[in-house]
């Protein structure tokens, strides 16, 4: 059975902290989201109210058609991976994947010493249950591990166990929390791939929590930025890419992060950057401060006879073999750096003289720009008159 | 070129004079300071204590002869040491789990407070503060069967006086009772550092998987994390429950019927001045408290560490 899941208007404040400020997004059954922002950015604590953990301020969660606000976590049928795994650490892979049906199932004293050997029923519901988890540990290939504690199992053998306590239970919501965190670089990459896998293979509505920006833009199909408690974007990641709607989320989303730079609109309402033109229009918002970001690979060398937008003296040129990222100081401003990211058969004319500035362009229509208060300004480009996009 | 140099502040290995320790030789050199304190301060004064277990030697006397294990044959044959065993296995019995459980659910229950938390700290605490020698004075008032509170509000429940110190059915669970007073405060400060350190997730996991409620939380994460401090609160309080003695000499001085293993020690040694005789009651004691101890070790921290 398939779920869906809606927030509407949640806030939350702890103390005088506000840390969730009207947060409302729908996921659709079946759906890959990741809740993504920098920390304290409330994307914790929103996982630990949609799971129960938590109790909003005001708003409502609802799991398929049904507000579940007071609902027990148990009762809201969600499951959730933690980043610290939580096994419990005295009993086995095994009793740790059994735990959720066995609580379940059984009463209270054919689950204690001793007492639990008079419940007549109670043998016939463990082999149900031994058979379920057996199933779950197949399909996460651990079953040579269910003997095992906790305190025996490496990093990655322990995420395993804890998703499959997650799934035994066949929940209606996934709730994950960091679960990749604690995994070191390559088992990370190795897990994404499982994960992603495994998300195909329940078809099951995941809802998955990350600081990581890469974990985000790959896996997931929407990708929710929380900024300072305020849903800064929801979409899909590339159009979180390609579209920033703040400038929390254009320095947030890609690596190596968007060039930010410092540029004023004149009464006119052309966009200069330290003086110099870059092509770019906002009859709007005339003799204002505006940043103005373009990403890596679209920043290039100016070629020979072009005006450049920016000029910047050379300081390192890493080479990463598929690709080449150029750091540049801004002239004027070497507090300012910029990136370019040229791929590996890209020739670049430095000339070798790092003392001399070296004109840098791009097209307009690969700037964003935000306002003071970081939001997007839709801009003109120059003489072709087409907008950035329409919504 | 560069590796010339790179070693040049080193001087060579061959030029170093000296005698060399093999590593198993400086590792014993190391280890005899420890050794030799461990020796004068532990071992040479408990084989000072088998050997005098074994003679008359009173304080004072002339000669002292060898007994073999007559004094140990004096001791069992003896019912008023045999009852002094029987009253501190009686104690100890009381005390232990009783120590044990109530600390922690005092400890559980003041964990939950959120404001008051430092109030029930410290009224907890204040018995193992004050010496016990000093508050059996007020325990004796407390307790006494004509003026004591105690009674006058079993006699205002309808129940009949009783002489809790003097009857001999009711001393040793007395003393019990004050003993686990002054205990629990120190108990429930153990348990208390225990709670602390439980994975806040591992009550997340609990409430998510279904084990939410007090119950299944305390079976499920509460208790099996708090294993390693049970079995070390269950070691110290055995250790001080053996060791009871004020409460003894001050309440009762072994009236009645109430002997305990140290009270007897006391009393053979200090009063009576037969250093043999109480140093081979001090070997028995000696005795109970390596088999408890090493069996708790053994049985218990193999199956409270994961």
């Amino acid at each position: 059975m398939l779920f869906g899941l809606t927030l509407g208007a949640i806030s939350k404040a702890f103390g005088t902290t506000r840390v969730l400020d009207r947060v409302s997004l729908t996921v659709e059954p079946g759906e890959f989201v990741s809740l993504v922002g920098p920390s304290g950015c409330g994307k914790s604590t929103l996982l630990r109210i949609i799971a129960g953990l938590e109790r909003q301020d005001d708003g409502t969660v609802s799991i398929g058609s049904r507000v579940v606000d007071a609902l027990s976590p148990r009762q809201r049928n969600i499951a959730m991976v933690f980043q610290n795994y939580a096994l419990y650490p005295h009993m086995s892979a095994f009793e740790n994947i059994a735990l959720p049906l066995s609580v379940g199932r059984l009463s209270l004293p054919e689950r204690l010493p001793l007492l639990k050997y008079l419940s007549p029923r109670r043998a016939r519901i463990m082999r149900e249950i031994a058979n379920e988890v057996e199933a779950v540990a197949g399909q996460l290939k651990i079953e040579a591990l269910l003997a095992r504690k906790p305190g025996q199992l490496s990093g990655g053998q322990r995420q395993r166990v804890a998703l499959a306590r997650a799934m035994v239970r066949q929940p209606s919501l996934f709730l994950m929390d960091e679960p990749l965190s604690n995994l070191d670089a390559q088992l990370r990459v190795h897990m994404r791939d499982e994960l992603t896998d495994l998300h195909a293979r329940l078809g099951a509505t995941f809802v998955y929590v990350t600081h990581d920006q890469i974990e985000a833009m790959t896996m997931s199909s929407r990708v929710a930025m929380l900024d300072q408690g305020r849903l800064a974007q929801f979409g899909t990641p590339i159009e979180l890419y390609d579209r920033p709607a703040t400038l929390a989320v254009a320095t947030f989303i890609g690596s190596p992060a968007i060039n930010v730079l410092a540029a004023h609109s004149d009464a006119r309402g052309a966009v200069a950057i330290a003086g110099r033109a870059s092509g770019l229009h906002v009859h709007a918002l005339p003799d204002q401060a505006l940043s103005l970001c373009v990403r890596p690979e679209h920043l290039r060398l100016a070629r020979p006879g072009e005006t450049p937008q920016l000029l910047a003296r050379l300081r390192r040129n890493e080479h990463y073999g598929a690709e080449r990222l150029l750091h540049f100081d801004l002239a004027g401003d070497s507090a300012r750096s910029v990136i370019v990211r040229l791929a590996h058969d890209e020739n670049a004319a430095l000339g070798g003289a790092s003392e001399t500035a070296i004109g840098l362009a791009f097209e307009p229509q690969h700037a964003h720009l935000f306002n003071a208060e970081g939001l997007r300004v839709e801009a003109l480009g120059h003489g072709t008159s087409y907008r950035t996009a329409a919504q | 070129m560069t590796i010339a140099s790179a070693s040049a502040p080193f001087p060579p290995a061959a030029k170093r004079q000296g005698f060399r320790l093999s590593g198993e030789a400086l590792g014993t050199l190391f280890a005899v300071p420890a050794l030799l304190l461990i020796t004068a301060l532990i071992l040479a004064p408990l084989v000072c204590l088998l050997a005098l277990s074994l003679t008359d030697y009173e304080i004072g006397a002339v000669s002292i002869r060898w007994l073999g294990l007559g004094n140990f044959e004096k001791a069992l044959s003896d019912p008023v040491f045999r009852r002094s065993i029987g009253n501190t296995l009686l104690y100890v019995a009381l005390v232990l789990p009783g120590g044990v459980f109530l600390g922690l659910l005092v400890a559980v229950l003041v964990h939950g407070r959120k404001r008051s938390r430092g109030f029930y700290e410290v009224a907890y605490f204040l018995p193992v503060t004050s010496t016990l020698i000093a508050m059996a004075a007020v325990w004796q008032f407390l307790l006494h069967p004509k003026l004591g509170p105690i009674n006058s509000a079993l006699k205002s429940l309808g129940f009949a006086e009783r002489a809790f110190i003097s009857e001999p059915e009711l001393l040793i669970p007395t003393l019990a009772a004050i003993g686990l007073w002054n205990l629990i405060g120190f108990n429930m400060v153990l348990f208390l550092a225990g709670l602390a350190a439980i994975p806040r997730d591992l009550y997340d996991a609990a409430e998510i998987d279904g084990a939410g409620g007090p119950v299944n939380r305390f079976l499920t994460v509460t208790w099996p994390q708090l294993a390693p401090t049970t079995m070390f609160v269950a070691v110290t309080t055995s250790i001080t429950s053996f060791k009871v003695f004020d409460t003894v000499a001050v309440l009762t001085r072994g009236r009645d019927g109430s002997e305990v293993l140290l009270y007897a020690i006391y009393l053979e040694g200090f009063q009576y001045f037969k250093m043999g005789y109480s140093a081979a009651l001090t070997v028995i004691f000696l005795v109970f408290m390596l088999v408890f101890s090493v069996f708790q070790a053994f049985q218990l921290d193999r199956r409270v560490h994961y």
